[in-house]
């Protein structure tokens, strides 16, 4: 189980099947699920079978991910067969979901996974949440974090930004704060 | 990353032992300050445990929280004042109980042991252990008596075994390799013996060394087969080592400290974020066994009661929100209840459709912890449920 959720750290910030790659046009809106973000910058947008996970300078400096999680998966989707990895309830709270992602992460071998400053955010015209996350990797590099998210009809959508805490977390942090306020749904 | 590094040491200690032919002679204790000879085997198994401790050294999990290190650090030293100067403590943030002495003296002690064990005296205890197999070389003579039966890679079986715990498994791997693998029983039996006679030359209380075998043992029970033990898979268990140690234990019981006291004080402040790990873990009935230890070690009812409820609602079966709600009250009726107990039991009421008693719930945490990082949030849980 926690082996998947390894490989969903990892994948949220390598991405190992990279099939091609195109930049994201600046300001032309782009279609993710039933929403749809501005890009802001030119990421590296590689075509993923299952989602969409931006970089500018490498998944492993930072990455933008953006996920789909119905009732009763885990974060990155895959079954886990012991029944032990945390999957999303539609019932979930904010509160709950924000545990839900930080275990998820934990799990997946981040260390001192900190969430901090929980508060409602709109995503678009729904109601939804934000918050920060510090953390390390098993190499003790440490990593910052957001989540961005929303549930609509029993499913969880959620952003997540991360990136290295020196430089590459900031660089691109307020292009990602107008990619947030850029969703319309 | 880890598999490479055991195929590396593999293939080195291979090496190394291609080179010497004669059968294994009876090796003398490690010396205080003792480094192996150049060009012998166990200088070359050194050298590879330099570079896993190397490894281990720089990994985001290891506790470098001075106070707690200096706690950990003076009860080892306490144990063996001439052995410790050449012994490097690694405290590491993993829900399980393990502990491992590299050969090298690279000693780690991970946060599930520290959570687990009750009192200094079962502390030293599992110290002493692991310094027994570091003193009587017990990792070298183990590479050389597999060695001799032309079954090298058993050296590794442990990682092998450690395979169903993910990332605890590489850690385990880098626990293992540090150890240099499982043990004979033989090993076992001697290190209990140093690890008892230095509690008890230390002032420990004798009769704690063997509760902390059968508090491990009933939480192995209790877990079931399907969650394999990291300590008892490079520390093979027997009953007859614990009928041996309890014997002895009974000998000297009554003359020496618990240490429960200093014990609890270290571990105060760590003590609500390795219990956070340990249900995090969604091993139910293992993690209920660990709770009631710590409530029998006289820990705050009010804390472990809400942690217990926390166990309930992650697992989240039926009738386990009832269950959580009734651990949360009982912790608000005990000392030590955290704020967080208030806003759990918010979310239950709500979720069990009882919104005056959920909106009661926020208001008490936001008044419990007024600067609460999602305080944002709780109040506008309050907004919806008016």
């Amino acid at each position: 189980m926690i082996r998947k959720l390894t490989a969903l750290a990892a994948l949220l910030l390598a991405t190992a099947c990279v099939p091609s790659v195109v930049a994201t046009p600046p300001q032309e809106p782009i279609q993710i699920g039933f929403y749809s973000v501005t890009p802001q910058i030119e990421w590296n947008r590689p075509m993923l079978i299952n989602g969409e996970a931006w970089t500018v300078d490498g998944y492993a400096l930072q990455a933008l991910r953006f996920l789909e999680v119905a009732h009763g998966q885990t974060l990155s989707g895959e079954e886990d067969p012991e029944k032990k990895a945390p999957v999303f309830r539609k019932t979930m709270l904010p509160n709950e979901i924000q545990e839900f992602i930080v275990e998820t992460l934990a799990a997946g071998g981040w260390a001192n996974v900190k969430p901090k400053g929980l508060k409602p955010a709109r995503f678009g015209d729904l109601p939804g949440f934000r918050f920060n996350f510090a953390m390390a990797s098993e190499d003790g590099l440490e990593y910052e974090g957001i989540a961005y998210g929303t549930v609509r009809e029993d499913t969880l959508h959620v952003i997540l930004y991360m990136g290295t805490r020196m430089h590459y977390f900031p660089k691109y942090a307020k292009d990602v704060e107008k990619i947030f306020a850029s969703i319309r749904t | 990353m880890t598999r490479t590094n055991a195929s590396v040491l593999a293939a080195a200690l291979l090496l190394v032992g291609a080179c010497t032919t004669t059968p294994p002679e009876p090796i003398a204790d490690l010396k205080p300050g003792e480094r192996p000879a150049l060009g012998t085997d166990e200088a070359g198994l050194w050298m590879q445990m330099d570079r896993v401790e190397e490894k281990l050294s720089t990994s985001g999990r290891v506790v470098t929280d001075p106070a707690l290190n200096n706690y950990v650090r003076t009860v080892t030293c306490r144990l063996s004042a001439e052995y410790c100067k050449d012994l490097r403590l690694y405290i590491v943030q993993t829900p399980h109980f393990n502990a491992s002495m590299a050969p090298n003296g690279t000693m780690q002690v991970w946060t599930g042991t520290l959570l687990r064990v009750q009192n200094e005296a079962q502390l030293a205890y599992v110290l002493g252990h692991e310094m027994g197999h570091y003193i009587r070389r017990h990792s070298v003579q183990r590479w050389r008596s597999i060695r001799n039966k032309t079954d090298s890679m058993a050296f590794f079986t442990v990682t092998t075994r450690m395979a169903g715990l993910g990332f605890v498994g590489d850690l385990a791997d880098l626990a293992a390799m540090a150890s240099v693998m499982a043990f004979s029983r033989d090993h076992e039996r001697e290190s209990d013996d140093i690890g008892f006679d230095l509690m008890v030359k230390a002032g420990y209380a004798a009769e704690e060394a063997p509760k902390i075998w059968m508090a491990l043992e009933a939480e192995r029970d209790a877990a079931g087969a399907e969650t394999p033990s990291v300590f008892f898979s490079s520390h093979p268990a027997t009953d007859e080592r614990l009928a041996t140690l309890q014997a002895r234990a009974s000998a000297q019981a009554g003359r020496g400290n618990t240490g429960s006291k200093p014990y609890a004080a270290a571990i105060r402040r760590y003590r609500s974020a390795w219990l956070r790990d340990e249900v995090r873990k969604r091993d139910f009935e293992g993690t209920r066994i660990v709770l009631a230890n710590l409530l029998e070690a006289g820990h705050p009812a009010g804390e472990i009661h809400y942690f217990e409820g926390e166990l309930y609602r992650l697992r989240g079966d039926d009738g386990d929100m009832k269950q959580a709600i009734g651990s949360y009250r009982k912790a608000l009726a005990s000392k030590g209840a955290p704020a967080e107990t208030h806003r759990a039991l918010g979310l239950m009421y709500w979720k069990s459709n009882q919104p005056s008693l959920a909106r009661k719930s926020f208001r008490a945490y936001l008044a419990a912890a007024p600067k609460a990082e999602d305080r944002a949030m709780v109040n506008s849980y309050i907004q919806q449920l008016k």
